[in-house]
């Protein structure tokens, strides 16, 4: 939050307002969009039991909003961009159809929110318009004309201003009024409604942990794995862990080696990777001594990925190459099993990311083209299956690194929107998985680079943005998740990158370097065995330096 | 009991013949035409399948205490006409008490579209059927966890409408019910009907329910073992058993094929005891079945050694075989009944078979089948199974004849698939264990080629 601002005296209230569950109208002017943010954030932490409720007014229209204020039934209902809709756009013979209709789109929202205001405050939700400072200086007066009624109901009104420099207030990460992503990709509404489902499944699985009897294990062991898995659907990491200790006392000999891969993976999330390496190690030992091929592959996977988050290539390579071995055997044994098939492909992209690091760029890229040809096979055969339309955008975006690498930048860009493409279609369709916002979010992060790289800066900066956006809405709903604060972190210092070089404003650049310096300052505090954040964390202090 | 089973009556006359040797129905263990060979089958013996399942074979209780963490799957291999399905309706009805399982007996055939079948499928069609014998057996269930269950379905149904929506398709139509036995079928059902009904709205089920199998195995896995808990408490038995029966019918080699090898990884998840009839084609399979299952050979009976030495028991068993089906007085001799049983190959389907052909051939004036009627009907059946001869499967049984007259064993490989398919070779005791159907060996051709 931005220093000198009268945030913390404008909220005090308003939080006070607020512990009284019921309709309130309230109007939020700021100078900067960090104030909505941070409001948003402390709604969430304050009232953690209440859902709340996203949206950009000027991407709604009236029917979306009232389905989505019914929907919500209690809670927050934000409304950014709310000046939009306050506005009109002069119409006349050469204007294009669209900027009537929306017009009328505006008009829609105030005439029908003003009409239903009684209906509007039937329900326990907080209703707050946000308004920017750079918004028409009379906007409450205009508001006042086009919705009277509501306006009569409004609770409170905010006027949340800090010192920023000019440059700050145009700032890239003031998306306002910028951004190609899809309208479900700027919300975060079905993130509240998808919690709210998650929090209510993790007390009746709790509920039913806690009423039965300690001897029927089996019915037990069916409730761990679904309490583990919410815990780490809602980022409450630390609770999984536990679950998972109070597993392992129950669980039979036998299937103790899934709750130590789950495990080490929950330590891996959090940074402690050291800790997990044991545990990859003990399920790999427990898999060689049952001879279970498919899990020992899995185990040996997990451990080089380890080893390469440690910085140790060589040994990642070897545990790699292993892997990758051990997928071969299996799905020759069995070339009709399209699971084999999968573990084979993704096994060669571990090799070619190895090789990639280790400077080996030739058969890095051998090894992603042969990852690219079986998950190729696998999505034409099953265009359906999610999980090989995933593989396969992450297929074309490790061709379109390597691509990049070798100076290929035409190659590059190409795959890089291939991967998009796809990308972008799996986060539509599944808005609540975070794997492919991330996806999605480093797609964006790649093209921003090449674009940049081939001085298409406007459109660097556009797809930087919004790199920039969805990695922050991921380390704001997973504040615990090393990988998203990392993204988050390497998104200011591109941004950086690109303000200190491609349009030369070095106090903008000190910025967003000093905000990812921040943050890697954190994560080697609080994962110190990740040699990539010591190395980020080097290389921003160095430019820092030099600024 | 089956209802066209009722029809099932042992024949006084020629003309009722034809309806006792039919073999379309399985017979059951309270039938009177029921025969248990399961002592006769070689190496194969029922008690070792109790055994695997934890189940004391002569008291039929399941020792829960014993290997408490693991369900049991097992696979039971065999040809077909073997008689799988009457051996899995006998050890259901065996198992199925207070102090061993409640069995719930899936057949494929009458629930599910054979020519387009997938594992998944098979276990929606496994909750519907546990549901409805819940249901029928009047077990209450927690509407909660019924609901927790629906609701998941409800989702997937939401999700699979998604992409339908997205191409223009006609969506599942699913209404939103509370909680109750009949809400669960009639979604199961909604579900059913489209993946037999349109291919483009089954493969979006499948993969979406493919895409959420983890998730998917978790609820059904909590389902199972609330329900396991209710019938203890309820004294009505220890744990849920799955008969799955009828893979076979399934249209394709390659689609039992995916079913068992793409869906092992599946089936592994789903923790709850389970006996799979295995077409024995799968055999093939076995080494990575028994990777987490057992999997046991349920062979023809065997009536005739490798050296020839016909085994009295199998064919003193397979006369009562007979004789409860046919009045011994409708024979012209007990050598006719001996040479059909001896040519059926230690098959009950082939032997009905050849008993129904020698009907056809005898004069109902007479009231009585004879020996010669009966080498007319071999006549033909052998020039009918000999028409699938190809000169490469004379070859093989060729090498077949000789390793059996040597004393020698012949493994399985994939040669002998379609022999096995088209029941041109039969096999006994664990497989090894191979002989030519005796009634192709009548053929001319075999005698011509293989001598």
């Amino acid at each position: 939050m931005l220093d000198n601002s009268n945030y913390t005296e404008e909220t005090k209230p308003l939080f006070k307002l607020f512990k009284t569950e019921a309709f309130r109208f309230v109007v939020v002017r700021y100078n900067h969009y960090s104030f909505v943010q941070q409001l948003q954030k402390d709604l969430k932490t304050r009232f953690s039991d209440r859902p709340c409720h996203i949206a950009n007014a000027k991407d709604i229209d009236y029917t979306q909003l009232m389905k989505d204020y019914l929907g919500l039934g209690r809670g927050f209902f934000i409304l950014e961009g709310f000046d939009d809709v306050l506005k009109e756009d002069k119409v006349d013979k050469n204007s294009r159809p669209e900027v009537a209709a929306n017009n009328y789109r505006r008009k829609d929202i105030t005439i029908g929110l003003n009409l239903r205001r009684d209906k509007l405050a039937q329900h326990p939700i907080a209703l707050i318009v946000c308004v920017p400072a750079s918004a028409d200086a009379l906007y409450a007066k205009i508001m006042i004309k086009k919705m009277p009624d509501l306006w009569s109901f409004r609770s409170w009104m905010l006027d949340i201003e800090g010192e920023i420099s000019q440059e700050l207030v145009k700032n890239p990460f003031n998306t306002e009024g910028v951004s190609s992503l899809p309208k479900e990709a700027i919300e975060i509404e079905s993130d509240a409604d998808f919690l709210t489902q998650k929090q209510k499944e993790l007390t009746r699985l709790r509920a039913s942990l806690a009423n039965t009897p300690d001897n029927e294990i089996e019915y037990r062991l069916t409730l761990y794995p679904q309490v583990v898995d919410v815990e780490i659907e809602i980022g409450d990491y630390q609770s999984a862990l536990d679950t998972l200790d109070a597993w392992e006392t129950v669980a039979f000999e036998d299937n103790k080696d899934e709750i130590w891969l789950k495990k080490g993976d929950v330590l891996t999330t959090i940074g402690k990777i050291e800790q997990a390496l044991l545990l990859f190690e003990k399920a790999k030992d427990a898999y060689t001594k049952a001879d279970n091929k498919e899990n020992l592959a899995v185990s040996l996977s997990r451990i080089g990925n380890t080893h390469a988050a440690l910085g140790n290539l060589d040994k990642a390579l070897q545990f790699y190459e292993d892997y990758s071995k051990l997928e071969k055997q299996l799905y020759e044994s069995y070339p009709n099993n399209v699971s084999f098939k999968n573990g084979l492909a993704i096994s060669y992209q571990y090799l070619g990311y190895t090789h990639a690091a280790l400077g080996n760029l030739d058969k890095a890229l051998q090894f992603y083209e042969d990852d690219a040809e079986l998950t190729k096979q696998l999505y034409e055969s099953y265009p359906n299956n999610v999980e090989f339309k995933n593989n396969l955008a992450i297929s074309y975006s490790k061709l379109g690194e390597t691509h990049a690498a070798l100076g290929n930048l035409d190659k590059a860009l190409q795959f890089y929107e291939d991967d998009a493409e796809l990308t972008k279609q799996l986060y539509e369709s599944y808005p609540n998985n975070v794997e492919f916002k991330n996806n999605l979010a480093i797609s964006y992060s790649k093209l921003g680079s090449t674009h940049a790289a081939l001085g298409n800066l406007d459109k660097a900066l556009q797809f930087y943005e919004d790199y920039s956006k969805l990695e922050k809405q991921l380390y704001e709903s997973y504040p615990n998740n090393v990988e998203f604060k990392n993204g988050l972190a390497i998104s200011y210092a591109k941004l950086g990158v690109f303000s200190r070089d491609a349009i030369k404003d070095k106090t903008k650049a000190r910025l967003y370097f000093k905000q990812a310096e921040t943050l890697w300052l954190e994560l080697v505090r609080d994962a110190p065995q990740y040699v990539e954040f010591q190395k980020f964390l080097g290389m921003v202090q160095e430019i820092l330096k030099d600024l | 009991m089956d209802e066209r089973l009722k029809l099932y009556t042992k024949a006084k006359s020629l003309i009722e013949v034809d309806n006792a040797v039919r073999f379309d129905v399985p017979i059951t263990p309270d039938h009177e035409f029921y025969t248990d060979f399961s002592d006769v089958r070689g190496d194969f013996e029922d008690k070792m399948l109790y055994k695997t399942l934890n189940v004391n074979s002569k008291t039929f209780v399941f020792n829960r205490a014993v290997n408490r963490g693991n369900k049991v799957t097992l696979f039971l291999a065999g040809m077909r006409g073997s008689g799988k399905t009457s051996e899995l309706e006998k050890i259901a009805k065996k198992l199925h008490n207070k102090d061993c399982f409640f069995c719930v007996t899936c057949n494929l055939d009458d629930g599910l579209d054979m020519n387009d079948l997938e594992y998944m499928d098979i276990l929606i069609f496994q909750l519907e059927r546990l549901f409805q014998e819940l249901e029928k057996h009047k077990i209450d269930i927690d509407k909660d966890i019924i609901g927790v269950l629906q609701s998941w379905f409800g989702e997937r149904v939401k999700e699979v409408n998604k992409v339908i929506k997205k191409e223009g398709g006609f969506e599942v139509e699913v209404e939103a019910k509370s909680p109750s036995f009949f809400s669960f079928l009639s979604i199961a059902a909604k579900l059913k009907a489209n993946i037999s009904g349109s291919k483009e709205n089954a493969d979006k089920i499948r993969t979406v329910f493919r895409s959420n199998f983890t998730d998917f195995s978790k609820k059904t896995n909590e389902f199972i073992e609330y329900v396991n808990i209710v019938l203890r408490e309820k004294g009505i038995a220890q744990e849920i058993l799955f008969i799955i029966d009828g893979l076979e019918k399934s249209a394709t080699v390659d689609i039992r094929r995916k079913i068992i090898l793409e869906g092992s990884e599946r089936i592994r998840q789903i923790k709850a005891h389970t006996i799979f009839a295995l077409p024995i084609e799968q055999m093939a399979l076995r080494r990575k079945l028994e990777e987490f299952a057992t999997v046991t050979s349920f062979p023809f009976v065997k009536i005739v050694e490798k050296d020839g030495t016909i085994i009295e028991e199998a064919v003193s068993r397979f006369n009562d075989f007979v004789y409860k089906r046919i009045e011994s007085s409708l024979f012209d001799n007990p050598a006719t009944v001996r040479k059909a049983i001896l040519l059926g190959g230690g098959s009950p389907r082939e032997l009905l078979r050849l008993l129904e052909y020698a009907n056809i051939y005898a004069d109902e004036d007479e009231n009585v089948i004879t020996i010669k009627d009966l080498d007319k009907g071999i006549k033909k059946l052998a020039a009918q199974s000999s028409q699938y001869l190809r000169t490469v499967d004379l070859t093989n049984l060729k090498t077949l004849k000789e390793n059996n007259d040597a004393g020698k064993e012949t493994p399985f490989d994939d040669k002998w698939q379609d022999l096995l398919e088209d029941l041109i070779v039969l096999e006994y005791n664990d497989g090894t264990y191979k002989r030519v159907n005796p009634i192709v060996a009548e053929s001319a051709i075999y005698k011509q080629y293989v001598g």
